[in-house]
Parts: C-alpha cells; sequence; structure tokens
C-alpha cells in the first residue's frame, strides 16, 4: 500500500514520529512517504524506514504575500503545485499526524475524493473538519497543556496511524555523521573516555524551560560535583542564552557546542552521553530515540504526559513555574541519577518507551484523567469529585432532556420545525457555559461537541437519528448521578464506544 | 514574527477573506474546490501568527 504521512509540526514532534513511521514500516509493504515542512526537514534525516521525503516550504509560498504587490495567486500556485505533485502520487492512505486546520485540508486535497484509507484531521465533501478516526477525535476533545489527558503524543500518533509499537521503534540513525564534517570540540567529545553530560539550554518558547542564571547555577553544580565533561546544545539562536551561562567551577569549563552541531551531531552527542538535561524539546526527543536517560524539566506550559521523555531511566521534575523549580534540586537530582540513586520523590520516573510515567505526589490521582479513561477507554465511571461537579452534572443533564424533547419534536412535525431548532440553536451555548463549572464536566461537554462534529454531512433523518442516539449516550452517562430515564445503569454499563 | 511581516499576512488574510466571500457568493459551499483551495491559503497564513489557545501554531486543536 502506497502511503503518505503528514507530519507539518516542529521538530520535537517529528522526532516523536519516527517509531511510528518504523511501525509503519513494519506493518505492511508498499512505498512509505512523509511530508514535512522544509525548515523541520533536518529532523527527517537519518529516518531509514521512509522511501520519500516531500517538503512544503511555507516561506515559499508566502512570498508573495509579503510585499507592495501582494500576490494571493503566486501564492496559491506554489500550493496548487504541491497538491497536484502529491495526488499524482496515487496514495492510496494518506495518514494526517499534525492535528492543525491546515494539514486538514492539505490531506483532504491531497486524498481527494477517490482516495482509500484517510486518517487523522481532514474534510468532508462540505468542507468542514472531519475527524477520521477515535484517536484523532480524542486529540481534538481532550488533548494539550492544561488538560487531563495522559497518553503520550507518540502513542497518539501509533493510534491515530492505526499501528502498535514496540520498543524497538525507539532508535537514533543507522549511521553517525561524517568524521570530517563534526567540528573539533564535538569530536574530542565523542571520542574521550568519559561519557558527556548534555544540557540543552533553550526551547521554543521562554516559559518551557530555565532561564539564563538558573542555567548558569545547574551548570556550575554539574562541574563542580562531576567529572564528567559538560556539554551545552542549542540552536543557533540561543547564542545569547549560552553566552550567559557558559561557565568555569573546579578548574573546568563546561564544552559549548550552541550553534555548532547539526542535528545529525545531536544525535551522535545524545547516543555517548550519560545524562541529557532539558526542558520539553527536541534533545529529549532526539534521546527517547537514541535511549538516553533524560533528566526534564516540565513546566505549566507543557504536559509531560504528552510530550515528555521515554528513554529508560529518564526523571521528570514538574512543576507550575520555573521560580518553583530550585536549581540545587536539578542538580541533586541529576547526581543521583548518575549514581543510579532514588533521588528526589517528586520526580516522574521513566521505566521505559512504552511503559506509562509513574507518578507519585500530586500526579497520583486525576479525577480528570479517570473521567477520560470512563468515556473512553471502558473504565468504569468515577465517583464526583466535588459538589460542583454534581451541579454540573445535573444542569447538563437538564440541558441534555430539553434537546432531547426538541429533537423528538422534529421527528414528529418535521425537521423544519422553528421553535425546536431555535432551542436546539442555543444547546451549544448552554452547555458551553455548564462545561466551565468543573473541568471533569469540560470534559464529557467536549466528548459530546467532538462526537457530535463526528456526524459530519448526512440526510437530514439520518443526521436527526444519529444525534438523538448521541444525546442518548449522554443520558446514559448522567443518569449514573442524576434521577432519570437512565438511572437503572449501574457505573460498569455505560460504555462510550 | 516581525511587524511588517504581521502586517503583510493580515493584509493577505483580509483580501482572502474578502476573495472567499465573493465564491461564496457566486453560490459554492464550502466543500467547492476554489473555495478550499482559497481556505488552505488562510489557514497556512494563520498558522503563522501567534495562537492563543495552542502551545504550537502547527499543533493546533481547532
Amino acid at each position: 500500500m502506497k502511503t503518505l504521512v503528514l507530519q507539518l509540526a516542529r521538530l520535537g514532534d517529528i522526532y516523536q514520529t519516527w517509531p511510528v513511521m518504523r511501525a509503519l514500516r513494519r506493518a505492511g509493504g508498499g512505498e512509505l512517504h512523509l511530508l514535512a515542512r522544509a525548515k523541520f526537514a533536518g529532523a527527517v534525516d537519518g529516518l531509514e524506514a521512509i522511501d520519500r521525503l516531500w517538503t512544503l516550504d511555507a516561506r515559499a509560498a508566502l512570498a508573495p504575500l509579503v510585499g507592495d504587490a501582494l500576490d494571493i495567486e503566486a501564492s496559491l500556485a506554489v500550493l496548487d503545485d504541491l497538491v497536484a505533485r502529491l495526488r499524482a502520487e496515487g496514495f492510496e492512505r494518506v495518514i494526517n499526524l499534525s492535528y492543525s486546520p491546515f494539514s486538514s485540508r492539505l490531506t483532504a486535497a491531497v486524498a481527494g475524493s477517490g482516495a482509500g484509507e484517510v486518517r487523522g484531521y481532514t474534510r468532508h465533501a462540505d468542507g468542514y473538519l472531519q475527524l477520521a478516526d477515535d484517536a484523532s477525535a480524542y486529540f481534538y476533545a481532550q488533548v494539550g497543556p492544561g488538560r487531563a489527558n495522559r497518553v503520550h503524543l507518540t502513542e497518539l500518533f501509533a493510534q491515530t496511524a492505526g499501528v502498535e509499537l514496540v520498543e524497538a521503534d525507539w532508535a537514533g540513525p543507522a549511521t553517525r555523521p561524517e568524521g570530517g564534517a563534526v567540528a573539533a570540540k564535538l569530536f574530542s567529545l565523542l571520542n574521550g573516555a568519559r561519557a558527556p553530560i548534555v544540557v540543552h539550554l533553550g526551547a521554543s518558547r521562554p516559559g518551557k524551560t530555565f532561564g539564563s542564571h538558573k542555567w548558569l547555577q545547574v551548570v556550575s553544580g554539574l562541574l563542580e560535583r562531576t567529572d564528567a565533561p559538560v556539554a551545552l546544545i542549542g540552536a543557533a539562536g540561543e547564542r545569547a542564552l549560552a553566552d550567559a551561562v557558559k561557565s568555569s567551577a573546579a578548574g573546568r569549563e563546561a564544552v559549548d557546542l550552541v550553534g555548532s552541531t547539526t542535528l545529525r551531531d545531536v544525535f551522535a552527542l545524545l547516543a555517548k552521553a550519560r545524562l541529557a538535561i532539558g526542558g520539553d524539546s527536541a534533545p529529549v526527543h532526539i534521546a527517547a530515540l537514541t535511549g538516553t536517560p533524560c533528566l526534564n524539566l516540565s513546566f505549566r506550559e507543557v504536559s509531560f504526559w504528552e510530550t515528555g521523555p521515554k528513554s529508560a531511566g529518564s526523571r521528570i521534575l514538574a512543576f507550575e513555574a520555573a521560580d518553583d523549580l530550585a536549581s540545587d534540586v536539578v542538580v541533586r537530582e541529576a547526581l543521583a541519577m548518575l549514581a543510579g540513586e532514588e533521588g528526589d520523590p517528586r520526580a516522574i520516573r521513566v521505566a521505559g518507551p512504552i511503559e506509562p510515567y509513574a507518578a507519585g505526589g500530586p500526579f497520583a490521582a486525576s479525577a480528570g484523567w479517570e473521567w477520560l479513561q470512563a468515556i473512553y477507554m471502558g473504565r468504569p465511571f468515577p465517583v464526583p469529585e466535588s459538589e460542583l461537579c454534581v451541579q454540573g452534572l445535573l444542569r447538563l443533564q437538564e440541558a441534555n432532556e430539553l434537546a432531547l424533547e426538541q429533537l423528538a419534536v422534529l421527528g414528529r412535525r418535521g425537521l423544519a420545525d422553528r421553535t425546536a431548532l431555535a432551542i436546539l440553536d442555543r444547546f451549544d451555548e448552554i452547555i458551553g457555559a455548564i462545561a466551565g463549572m468543573a473541568p471533569t464536566i469540560g470534559i464529557l461537554v467536549r466528548w459530546f461537541q467532538t462526537e457530535r462534529i463526528r456526524l459530519g454531512p448526512m440526510p437530514g433523518e439520518e443526521l436527526l437519528a444519529k444525534t438523538v442516539s448521541l444525546h442518548a449516550k449522554l443520558r446514559d452517562v448522567l443518569g449514573l448521578y442524576v434521577a432519570g430515564p437512565a438511572r437503572e445503569e449501574t457505573h460498569d454499563d455505560v460504555r462510550m464506544g | 514574527m516581525t511587524a511588517a511581516l504581521s502586517m503583510y499576512l493580515r493584509q493577505a488574510l483580509a483580501r482572502l477573506t474578502k476573495a472567499a466571500e465573493a465564491v461564496r457568493l457566486g453560490g459554492a459551499g464550502e466543500g467547492d474546490p476554489a473555495l478550499s483551495r482559497l481556505r488552505l491559503l488562510e489557514d497556512l497564513i494563520k498558522e503563522q501568527m501567534p495562537h492563543e489557545d495552542a502551545g504550537s501554531s502547527t499543533r493546533a486543536p481547532r
């Protein structure tokens, strides 16, 4: 089967896609193509599982719009050309792992009306968003920082693609970078007797990692308290940060490689390293492929559950903000990891790429995660965690019963009954307000709204029947908590399917 | 993103919105190929701009 995978996100997401590409390769024959942004195509270098890399050059597509000429047709022509070339390939399967509006439109354009299998975000024939599979619907409704999701992004990619991952899917490039192309400082690290500690200073946004002052303390602490070389890595744009962090302690200096390594160099360096330290950024995901233990600093801008490290022996220090995490805690945890000691009880442990994180303390239990497991994974529905949640469920039940009544009116009087339609129009607004009453109510409301989006275009009578069926499912769940028509059900009986 | 680039892209978005509206007034639905073509560029431009409710502009859930 000839397959195109779209991964139009940034470096980190591309590296998290590597195991999925290997699983797709393992799962069957046929050509496997990957479309990535030209700007991040370097992150595909060394991925042996693909037959062909396509690139989306967003800069070229947008260039005609910059300047007084503002040539929209020229921009459209760049996109038309890409779509035409991809369509000409005649892909039998298109898998979109990008979860973005643009990628959904591109997927629909490439797949066309006669394509075989389409997975991930795409578009219905009427142009509206189509969530082609359960994993994409889950992503749409429940994934992102601040949400209760605990399914890792790589696993979501795999589920979207319809493949199962095995540990061997996490591996670096088969070949090392060319010796002559490697900078002298890197060469000496790669060939030195002692394995380095690699510190990645930057991130795509400042809130995702430490600032220069804390990094300086961490790097100084590592130089003072270990005998391992300490290498600083980062993009050329992080030069100022590196200059502020460069330090010497105990007669040693950190090896500054910021801006002087290729992505392949980083693979080689991390493969040699004893430990990698950094925020939520591409090196964490490269380390997952090289099997290098990571000490990952995680703050509220990101969800470590979704994009945390995967290499065995990694640990995560998750705090609300960088201000809440002392640099000395990071140094002590790094030393504990190097010594194979227990370390900070707050640290989240990573057993390996397939195993779920072992999290204690504030992360041990999550009402939201219990709800997600009940709705999507067939687990029993939990006891409401607060009085506000109970009140929210009650309000939701009232709104849902009202909607069911109006749907029954449409069934009896015809689909054009204006009063019923007007009331149903307000339903979204009402449940949107109820969703704000408690986070777990938001989870249930987002599930319902997303499932309704998934209904897509169809004849009116069929749409009415499916909408009623969806409201009935919601009634079943609400009936577990609030007196109503489905009260006789038990928690274990309700499956959202 | 520089202020100038942002300005150009906003200008392009406004132009595209107008063009899409003209296509719609001509009787085309959202699934019409002419409109889909415009929406594709529109969404590419939007991805370049800071997004309030998404950590990654290229992994925006909506």
